[in-house]
């Protein structure tokens, strides 16, 4: 934006799917067919869990709106993953209404340094593994902090093409704590008293050098603590094995990382990405998504519901994406027929003090997981995940392209009967070569293993009947 | 930028006859014709508006007083030119009913007041006559250029400011999300493809709008799916035909207790898919014919493991005529056929009921199962007296002016339920039983405007509802004059002071309570007083 001249901005984001997963109905009764369709779909693919693969794209709806001139801006962005027209009951939390809210302040050079503070309600990511986002995978490799603070950048140019940033960030939890007489119903979001207030605070330095081959590379610090009082109940809830509500510890989520990329306009782009979280007495943490999530899925996911969120997670990711008309032709402008290949691989190790053995759970919950292995196997201790997928687009017309994206998870290295593949072809539409928008339309085929399953927490039951066959009909736009 | 602010319909007509397009006063699908801009294009009827459903765009509400109807949308002229658009309409009623209490102790009053009134208009009812306003709030987000844009809607059904609890499910929030997209694919073919989540309407009366009753007369659909929509011509005639298809995007689990905060959710629906065909036949810009087909159906062992699988049918035929300076006319003729319907969501929508639970509660009885049919009629005729003895004078609407509205509705029902359902508080009535197979219900009003100044103009509606035609004690009249004030003859705001008196009948009800259900204790409103405000750009 100019300096001195005061402009709104409004720009967006909106990606929309038609998802109907084909299954088969175990005893149909007179009137009922053996076929059955589910919206929303009954596949194993779920945001944010391991065991998504990001092969369906969902729902998510995003618009900015932006005042401001050349050294404050006020920024305010109104989001949903899910509208309300397609929907058959209201979901709370399903419409985010306001959802960022905040002043981003240019300020004027100070001699070397360029200064950039943002203060309001927002949530940086960071261990993107793309050129343009998280890449194969949507668990960010690094983490974001989310709340209300503060984010300061400094940066300092090195030499002409060298550039150091060194950020650092402090935000607190929207809510805070909730008062203690709220009872936790789907009304009001699952509103818990036990949930403490929690803080993040995060440093990072980065190494950014632009030209022909653009390259960078950060090392990460981020830090998610709560000491308050006020969580404290009067008794435990037997119901909740993750932690005792009578004798609520102080908790703390630690995050290193490191990650680097480098894009050229012949070869693609390539990142790499690590990171090392510890988590003591974390379930209850809330604001920092780590490549595990929250306190609460580190916990029951990854490190078991009688670890109480102390353990330590290991996560590294590389990710890779090229277009092959770039890359054989010098002068290739984008507006001729191409190939582009993304591939990714993420992998992540588990290390926990308790011992978590098969077929157990939360109680009154289904098990944590099938009861095939032996009892004295430590579901979460020296466990093992990895996926990788690769996918390739062939665009050869201004209006078509087709796409296959083949996937392989292995989400239990104790159990290799819980691995499985994913196949899906498809067809994009676009307006043009080069467009703001794609209409896709997505055949998904699910190849389960034996004891496949959704994880804990999931929205999908662990007993239910997986679908094999998806079909979805995507559109987005960006403007 | 005058030609994307509302204008009367009226005025569309004028512009309409004068070979002007009719984009300048319609909303978006006049809009759409901006693409064929050629003479022979225009002799062959291409830009026939409106089309065979309402634009989703549009506002989902009744017809405003006084004939008018609010523009939205204005497209980019071409494909490099991307331009951010704002539209919105805002409906904000305070409403007032009266009522007397039977037994007043000390210290009350013998006249009670009731916000919202205590009358027969619920929405899902055939009873539903759109003499109350109710609040509303609709702003709609377009980008795009003249082949593809962006539309977010974002839709509110209370302002939190005047509400006495939080009703969550009020505040809808981003609601309508789609792509629409305009291929150039020359001047013999119009083609529309709306692809995303938003909600179709079938069977609108209004000529732009939804009609006096604010009922689609075939269906509504809330989905997220595709729509494509074709238009050629030959001669003098155009050639439309319409598809779709729409799923939903969330499911209610077992686990999930019905209540205000969910809008009462509803576990022993599916997950429901619908298909719909369309096809229509227009002659010079004057007459439409329609003739629609929908499926909606259920196929889903989460809606119970003994609930059978459902579907709703629905066949129908549609006329739209427009009579230049005689008006405006519309009649549609719907056929519904519903089978074990009760597992069909509401992303299908009968006569504003919502899925096939709303069809059983208001139409087909508890006890149906959701399998029963509905011979459903109705339509409208719009007539500015003006503009008819301003002919052949042009009246674009900016001068004194008379406006009538006759609108008409009905329903036969047939049911699967052939039990009755006891009416009356004393259950050995015989009298007092209320049955829903083999019933008629029609309605029917007229409403008359009189624009006598640029600020003002006074109007007087009056509607007749038999619930059931055979028993005249369910019937009740409706008798609303109102006085209209706004800025301008062309202005884009209302100021709306109405008051209404029901003729109620003895055992005419209305719904009360949450989720609203019928009291056959509440003896309602006989009247009520409403201010509202209103304004679309």
């Amino acid at each position: 934006m100019p300096f001195g001249q005061w402009t709104p901005r409004f720009s967006g984001f909106m990606t929309v799917s038609f998802q109907g997963s084909i299954g088969e109905r175990t005893n149909p009764v007179a009137g009922q067919s053996k076929t059955v369709i589910h919206a929303p779909q009954q596949t194993l693919d779920e945001y944010a869990s391991f065991v998504g693969t990001n092969t369906i794209p969902g729902q998510w709806v995003a618009l900015n709106f932006t005042y401001g001139n050349g050294v404050v801006s006020a920024n305010v962005s109104l989001n949903t993953w899910n509208p309300t027209a397609p929907t058959t009951y209201y979901q709370i939390g399903g419409q985010i209404f306001l959802m960022n809210a905040f002043l981003e302040f240019n300020i004027p050079a100070i001699g070397p340094l360029r200064p950039r503070v943002m203060t309001g309600y927002f949530g940086p990511f960071y261990g993107s593994l793309a050129e343009y986002g998280l890449g194969m995978y949507t668990n960010p490799m690094i983490g974001s902090p989310r709340g209300v603070g503060e984010l300061t950048i400094i940066e300092y140019r090195l030499q002409p093409t060298w550039t150091l940033f060194v950020e650092h960030g402090f935000v607190g939890s929207r809510n805070g704590n909730v008062p203690w007489n709220v009872v936790p119903t789907g009304g009001n979001g699952g509103a818990n008293p036990v949930l403490p207030a929690a803080w993040v605070h995060h440093a990072h330095v980065v190494l950014r050098r632009t030209g022909d081959t653009q390259f960078h590379t950060g090392l990460h610090y981020l830090y998610n603590w709560a000491q308050d009082d006020r969580s404290q109940q009067f008794q435990d809830n037997g119901t909740t094995r993750e932690v005792f509500e009578n004798q609520i510890k102080d908790g703390n989520i630690t995050v290193l990382g490191w990650d680097a990329n480098a894009r050229n306009a012949s070869w693609g782009s390539v990142g790499v990405g690590f990171s090392y979280v510890r988590g003591e007495n974390a379930f209850l943490l809330r604001g920092l998504n780590t490549f595990g999530g929250e306190g609460n899925n580190l916990t029951d996911r990854w490190w078991g519901p009688d670890s109480h969120g102390n353990g330590k997670l290991f996560a590294m990711g590389l990710n890779y994406n090229t277009s092959l008309g770039r890359m054989l032709r010098p002068s290739y402008s984008s507006d001729a027929p191409d190939v582009a290949i993304n591939a990714g691989f993420v992998m992540a190790y588990t290390l926990t003090n308790t011992l978590t053995a098969p077929g157990t759970g939360p109680v009154g919950s289904t098990p944590i997981a099938p009861t095939s292995l032996p009892a004295d196997v430590d579901l979460f201790n020296h466990r093992a995940r990895y996926k990788f997928g690769v996918e390739s687009i062939y665009t050869m017309r201004p209006w078509v392209g087709v796409a296959l994206r083949a996937d392989c998870v292995v989400p239990n290295s104790k159990d290799l009967g819980e691995t499985f593949y994913v196949l899906a072809p498809r067809v994009i539409f676009r307006t043009n070569w080069v467009s703001r928008e794609s209409i896709s339309i997505i055949y998904g085929r699910w190849f389960y293993g034996p004891r496949s399953h959704p994880e804990t927490s999931s929205l999908l039951a662990k007993d239910v009947g997986l679908d094999a066959n998806l079909i979805v009909f995507n559109v987005n736009m960006w403007w | 930028m005058d030609d994307r602010f509302n204008i009367r319909a009226l005025r569309a007509l004028v512009i309409g006859a004068t070979g002007v397009t009719l984009a300048s006063a319609g909303p978006a699908h006049a809009q759409q014709g901006a693409v064929v801009t050629s003479p022979d294009a225009l002799a062959q009827g291409l830009r026939f508006d409106p089309s065979l459903s309402l634009d989703p765009t549009l506002p989902q509400v009744a017809a405003m007083p006084g004939g008018l109807t609010p523009a939205f949308g204005q497209r980019s002229l071409s494909e490099g030119e991307w331009r951010f658009d704002f539209h919105g309409y805002i409906l904000a009623p305070l409403n007032m009913g009266f009522n007397t209490r039977p037994n007043p102790l000390p210290g009350q009053n013998k006249t009670v007041l009731h916000a919202p009134p205590v009358v027969p208009d619920d929405l899902e009812t055939f009873s539903h006559t759109g003499v109350v306003p109710t609040t509303y709030a609709q702003l709609n987000f377009f980008e795009g250029n003249s082949i593809i844009s962006a539309n977010v809607s974002i839709l509110a059904k209370q302002a939190n400011v005047s509400e006495s609890f939080i009703e969550p499910a009020s505040q809808l929030g981003i609601t309508d999300v789609f792509l629409s997209i305009l291929p150039p694919l020359g001047e013999k073919v119009h083609m529309q493809a709306l692809l995303g989540a938003y909600t179709l309407r079938y069977g609108t009366t209004g000529e732009y709008d939804e009609g006096r009753y604010g009922t689609p007369l075939i269906a509504r659909i809330n989905g997220v799916g595709e729509h494509v929509a074709v238009r050629t011509g030959w001669r003098k005639f155009t050639f439309m035909l319409e598809e779709g298809v729409h799923g939903q995007t969330n499911v209610a689990g077992s686990s999930i207790t019905p209540d205000v905060w969910n809008n009462w959710a509803d576990p022993g629906a599916g997950s429901s898919f619908v298909a719909h065909v369309h096809a229509g036949v227009g002659y010079s810009n004057w007459v439409m014919v329609g003739a629609h087909y929908l499926r909606a159906f259920s196929q889903d062992e989460h809606a119970g493991s003994a609930a059978p699988d459902g579907r709703i049918d629905v066949y129908a035929g549609d006329v739209r005529l427009n009579l230049g300076r005689f008006g405006h006319f519309y009649e549609a003729l719907s056929y519904t056929d519903a089978l074990q319907a009760r597992t069909v969501s509401r992303v299908f929508s009968v006569l504003n009921t919502l899925g096939g639970k709303g069809l059983m509660d208001n139409y087909l009885g508890p006890l149906s199962g959701g399998t029963g049919q509905l011979l459903t009629w109705g339509g409208q005729y719009d007539l500015s007296i003006g503009r008819l003895v301003s002919y052949p004078v042009p009246f674009s609407g900016d001068g004194p002016d008379l406006f009538v509205s006759l609108f008409w509705m009905g329903t036969h029902v047939s049911s699967a339920d052939k039990t009755s359902t006891y009416m009356s508080v004393d259950p050995k009535s015989q009298d007092s039983r209320i049955k829903f197979d083999n019933v008629t219900k029609t309605k029917f009003g007229i409403e008359a405007t009189y624009s006598l100044l640029s600020w003002l103009a006074a109007s007087m509606r009056f509607d007749r509802v038999d619930p059931n035609l055979a028993d005249a004690r369910y019937s009740f009249s409706v008798l609303s004059p109102r006085l209209i004030f706004h800025t301008g003859w062309q202005s884009t705001d209302q100021v709306v002071l109405q008051y209404s008196h029901w003729f109620n009948g003895p055992w005419t009800t209305a719904r009360v309570g949450q989720p609203a259900l019928e009291d056959v204790s509440v003896v309602p409103d006989g009247d009520m007083v409403s201010l509202s405000a209103r304004m679309w750009w």
